[in-house]
Parts: structure tokens; C-alpha cells; sequence
């Protein structure tokens, strides 16, 4: 298994490697994501107002103060630092997003490796099955599953990995079809061992790094989300002294014309996130592709 | 033939996933830890809680066996019957249906400014590829595309709050609400009663909205387009065809882009789903009337019927449109077969 997770990792460090070479913006997206994080994890430890940013100290007097040397990024409406806010939210947020994305991953890679080489009513069971999840919304999802179970943050993370999975089960299904018709994976099928170990030492090794970089680049789109989903209905947040982004943004709304910074910081933050993590897998698609990594020559 | 061979194991299909979207809510209704029944009823308290509870459960059929309730739920679904709102107090159907139209109104005039423009500039970035003008059309639709749309939505209510915009709020002003006409849609009823000052009026309230909707699938769309262009160029035909000395105009308007129809109408129909999110955030923003705002209320008010009607009724749309985007594909594409 050692070996394995080797190779898959040889795999994507070697992508990475090739693009940093070539590309300017595939470094700055690298720096950019490393950047945030590194905060994501340092964050509770670094905020320079640890209770401000838990939401603990609140005081009106120095409410809606504009960005100084001792508030970075100003204070908000109830008085704490944003930076500190951010920070505690940039936790949360990646903590979260990584969660989904893992499951989600792990999930996909297993039916859909299992539809391929599975028998053919259980491949067209889980072909619709997947379509049908597919045409799930996931915000109302994520409400209805908040009213089941009582409005935990749980239910946001569940409805995220209910409509992402279905997306890498395809990816996966379409990658070891083409698969499973190769001596390698037949040959251990017919020696009677068996499907699990199949997918775990011949197929999923061999489709998990495209996959890999996929997730990624599908990071910044989750945090993007779930953040939207807490925006609009605070589901999973139990009282406003949560740090989270959405709620964050969602209750600057109203300061916009008085304190502009309370919602741009946090925005511009969840911008980042999600340009950085676009640019990253893009820039390796790119540098990848038949086409788009030559120049157009052709004058008409 | 084969084309129409597609298209109706298509609309099978579709139709065979719509039931199990009605089957998946009735699962979750009954399968879910708690009584169905106090869940329907809103999780009610007080006085006139047992009351309601029964009621809910006389109407959910409790002591029906299973497979007598998911006809009966099927079956009311069929028929339009989708329960009471809890908060609203009014039949579900009527509620989402008409804030959901309220958001597709946005949803289409957004692709109807998204589209040509997208594809006008990943032309022209993939007909410059690796240029100038592709690094900066490539780099406008990463961020157009990578912003959450409350911030853009924001920034623009923000810019119009300022210039003193006076449409901003609302659908229709409030002297036209009694208005009302066959599709829901303000700005095509006023049309097709040729009312054309509430058209003008609805018009602008409507296209700050739009515009801010529209820079997702700008970003998206743009970049699409210029990677799959790119790929056409480089095909045979396409060569024949430059070398053959014909416009540069001709190639790509004759040549290249019937070839990337197909993918298009493929990525809007996924794009759908997404859209939908980013309509509840836009609406929540200018606080206009729609799915958005009404969601938010049924969550406050634990309104389960309301909130299962309005995601079947979404999931069925969506359906929908990626079936039509299936048949466009396969109409355009002849070699996509099932």
C-alpha cells in the first residue's frame, strides 16, 4: 500500500513540478494557497485578538473602527477585530472543505471504480443513481437536512458530500472503464480474488492522481458553498458570535455603506481562496493539453 | 433516426429520475430519526400542537402501509397536491412556483447576457492563444468566475446606492403588484399584454441583478469556449479549410463554432444547478422577491413542506434542462448515442 501512495504522490508532485517551472500565475497560485493554509492552521494561534475573533469580547464603543495599525482590518459592528474574525473563520472554512472533499473523493473513487467492474444491473443502478443525486440542489439540501437533523453544521457538510461525490463516482467510473478490459484488472477477477481488492491495488492507484488534482482544483469552489450556504441562511451557525465567513459577510450586509472594509475583507479573503485554487488546476491543465500548450501560429 | 432513438430513451429517463426525486423525499420524510409527523406539522409548540400533529398525520397517512404511502405521496405529487405551508399558510405549489419563476427570470436574462458575450470572448482568445488578449481574457474570467457573487453582487448594489439608481428592491413597483399574466415573468407578461411601461419599469430592476448573476457563467462559459475552439482549430478540417485561403470569418463562423454547440449546451445545463445557488445569494443581496428570500424564511420557521416542494420542484427543472441540453447535444452531434 506504501508503494502505492508513493507512486500516486510521484505522480502529482511531478505535474506540480513541470507547471511551477513554466508558469508565472501557477506560482503565485502555489504561494497564495500555501499561504492560506498555513493561516488556516496557525490561525487560532496567531490572531492578535484571540477572544475578539471567538466572538467572546464584545464592545460597542470601539465598534466600526476603519483599518489602523492596532486593527489591521478595522473592527466590526460589534467591535472585534475583523482579522481576528478571518482568521478563526479561515479554520473552520478549510477544515471543512477538506472534510467534504476527502470523503467525497474516497466515496467517488470506490462506487465508481465498483460500477465499472461490478455487474452490469449494479453499473446501471448506480449510473442513475448518481445522476439523480446529480440533480439535487445543494443549498436545498443542505436546509432540508439542517430541519431533519436539528440545524448542526453537519448537515452542511453532508449535503455538500451527497452532490459532490456523484461528480468524482463519473470521473471515476468513466476512468476505470476504460480500465477494466486490461490484463492486469481481469486476470485477478478470474483468479477469484476480490472486487474490493481489485479496486484498491490495481484500479485505484492508477486513477486516483487526475482525480487528485481535480479535488483540488474543486477546493476553492466547496469553501465558496458552503460559505454561500451559511451567506443565506445561517444553517449550521448557532448564534452570530460564530466566526464564519458567510455569516460573516451575510451580517456586514448591512454596514456596506457606512464600513466597507467589515465585508470586503472577508470577500476579498473567500475571492482569493477560490481564484488561487481555479488558477492552480487550470494552469496544470493547461500545461497538459495538446492544444492550449502551444501558441496559436496560424495566420488567416 | 438514431437521433430520435436518443432522444426518447432520454425523455424516459428523465422521467424515471424525476419519480425517484419524488421517492428520495418521500424516503427522507419517513426514513428520517423523529416523528414524521411533528417534522410536517413545523416541529409545532403550544396549545394547538396536537392538534396539528394529528392533522399531519392523518394527511402524511401514517397508518397506511409503506408502500400505500409512497403511492399516495406520487400520487399527490402528480396532482399538484403538495401539502399546507406552515409559515405561509398557503398551498406549497402556488408559493414555490411562483418565486422559483421569479428566479428563473433572472437565471435567463442572465445567460441571455452571458452567452454572447462569452463566446465572443473565448473567440477571441482562442483565435489569439498564448497573445496578449487570451492571458487577459483568461485572467478577467478566473476572477469573474472565482468571485462570490455576494461580492459582486455587493459591489454593484453599492455603485448604484451611490449613483442614487432608483430601481433597486423590488420586482415591479408597488402601484403595478396587482399586475399579473400567464408565464409569471414580469418582463415577458408586460410584453405579451403590451404593457410596455412596466415592462420599462420591471426591466430595470431587473438587469442589475442580471448582470451581476452573469459573471459566473461569463467565466465559466468564456473559458470553455476557448479551450474547445482552440482543440476545432487544430483539426483537420480546419486546416483545409485555412489553407484553402477562404476569411478568417467564414472559418470560424461556419467551421469551428457549430462544433462547439453541443458542448455549450451541455455545460449550461450543468451550470443550472449552480446558477440557482447563485440567484438565492443575488436576490438575498437587493432583496428582491424569490426562492431565496422564501427559503430563508421556511428555514426560520422549520417549514418542511414548503422545503421539500421547493427542492423536488428545483431538482425537476433541472432535470428538465439537462434533458434538453441532452437532445440539443444530440440534434447538433449526431454521434452521441446512449
Amino acid at each position: 500500500m506504501n508503494s502505492h501512495i508513493y507512486a500516486v504522490l510521484h505522480d502529482v508532485e511531478s505535474m506540480i513540478v513541470k507547471t511551477w517551472r513554466k508558469r508565472l500565475s501557477f506560482r503565485i497560485a502555489c504561494v497564495l494557497i500555501a499561504v492560506v493554509i498555513v493561516l488556516a492552521i496557525l490561525g487560532p494561534h496567531i490572531a492578535p485578538y484571540p477572544r475578539q475573533g471567538m466572538g467572546i469580547d464584545i464592545d460597542r464603543s470601539r465598534a466600526l473602527k476603519p483599518p489602523s495599525l492596532e486593527h489591521i482590518l478595522g473592527t466590526d459592528s460589534l467591535g472585534r477585530d475583523v482579522l481576528s474574525r478571518i482568521l478563526f473563520a479561515l479554520n473552520r472554512a478549510i477544515i471543512s472543505c477538506i472534510v467534504v472533499i476527502a470523503v467525497s473523493l474516497i466515496l467517488g473513487i470506490f462506487i465508481g471504480s465498483y460500477a465499472a467492474i461490478g455487474s452490469k444491473i449494479f453499473e446501471i443502478l448506480i449510473s442513475y443513481f448518481t445522476e439523480l443525486l446529480l440533480a439535487l440542489p445543494s443549498v436545498l439540501l443542505a436546509s432540508l437536512l439542517s430541519i431533519l437533523m436539528g440545524g448542526g453544521y453537519w448537515s452542511i457538510l453532508i449535503a455538500l458530500i451527497m452532490t459532490w461525490f456523484p461528480w468524482y463516482s463519473r470521473i471515476a467510473y468513466l476512468q476505470a472503464r476504460s480500465l477494466r478490459d486490461l490484463d492486469f484488472v481481469k486476470l485477478p477477477i478470474y483468479y477469484g480474488l476480490s472486487r474490493w481488492y481489485v479496486i484498491q491495488k490495481h484500479i485505484a492507484p492508477n486513477i486516483v492522481a487526475p482525480m487528485l488534482i481535480e479535488a483540488l482544483s474543486d477546493t476553492g469552489s466547496v469553501v465558496l458553498e458552503i460559505s454561500t450556504i451559511t451567506f443565506l441562511f445561517g444553517i449550521g451557525v448557532k448564534s452570530i458570535e460564530e466566526p464564519d465567513l458567510g455569516m460573516m459577510i451575510a451580517y456586514s450586509l448591512r454596514d456596506i455603506t457606512v464600513a466597507p472594509w467589515t465585508f470586503l475583507a472577508p470577500s476579498a479573503t473567500l475571492a482569493l481562496i477560490a481564484i488561487s485554487f481555479t488558477l492552480f488546476s487550470e494552469m496544470i491543465y493547461e500545461e497538459y493539453h495538446p492544444v492550449l500548450k502551444k501558441r496559436w501560429w496560424l495566420w488567416f | 433516426m438514431l437521433t430520435l432513438n436518443y432522444i426518447i430513451k432520454r425523455i424516459f429517463i428523465s422521467i424515471l429520475l424525476i419519480l425517484g426525486i419524488v421517492a428520495i423525499t418521500f424516503i427522507l420524510t419517513q426514513f428520517t430519526p423523529g416523528d414524521p409527523a411533528v417534522i410536517w406539522a413545523g416541529k409545532p409548540r403550544g396549545p394547538g400542537a396536537a392538534i396539528a400533529i394529528a392533522k399531519a398525520r392523518e394527511y402524511l397517512g401514517l397508518n397506511l402501509p409503506i408502500y400505500q404511502r409512497l403511492a399516495l405521496h406520487i400520487y399527490r405529487f402528480f396532482v399538484g397536491d403538495w401539502g399546507l405551508s406552515v409559515e405561509f399558510k398557503q398551498p406549497v405549489s402556488y408559493l414555490v412556483v411562483r418565486n422559483f419563476v421569479a428566479s428563473l427570470e433572472i437565471v435567463i436574462y442572465s445567460f441571455a447576457i452571458a452567452i454572447p458575450l462569452s463566446m465572443w470572448m473565448g473567440t477571441k482568445a482562442s483565435l489569439s492563444r498564448g497573445g496578449l488578449a487570451d492571458k487577459c481574457i483568461y485572467f478577467v474570467s478566473v476572477i469573474l468566475a472565482g468571485m462570490p457573487r455576494f461580492l459582486v453582487a455587493a459591489l454593484i448594489y453599492l455603485a448604484l446606492y451611490i449613483v442614487g439608481y432608483g430601481y433597486l428592491g423590488l420586482r415591479v413597483a408597488p402601484m403595478y403588484t396587482t399586475f399579473s399574466g400567464p408565464t409569471g415573468m414580469i418582463t415577458i407578461d408586460s410584453l405579451l399584454l403590451g404593457r410596455l411601461d412596466i415592462f420599462i419599469d420591471s426591466f430595470l430592476r431587473l438587469i442589475p441583478t442580471a448582470i451581476a448573476l452573469s459573471t459566473y457563467p461569463i467565466g465559466v462559459v468564456a473559458r470553455v469556449v476557448r479551450v474547445s475552439l482552440s482543440e476545432t482549430l487544430e483539426e483537420e478540417y480546419v486546416r483545409e479549410a485555412i489553407s484553402l485561403g477562404l476569411p478568417r470569418k467564414v472559418i470560424v463562423n461556419k467551421y469551428a463554432r457549430p462544433n462547439i454547440v453541443p458542448v455549450i449546451a451541455q455545460l449550461v445545463g450543468l451550470l443550472f444547478s449552480y446558477m440557482i445557488l447563485e440567484t438565492m445569494v443575488i436576490e438575498n443581496v437587493f432583496s428582491r422577491e424569490g426562492l431565496g428570500t422564501l427559503i430563508s424564511r421556511a428555514i426560520a420557521a422549520s417549514d418542511y413542506p414548503l422545503i421539500i416542494g421547493a427542492t423536488v420542484f428545483t431538482a425537476i427543472v433541472l432535470i428538465v434542462v439537462n434533458t434538453l441540453a441532452d437532445i440539443v447535444q444530440a440534434i447538433t452531434n449526431p454521434r452521441v448515442q446512449l
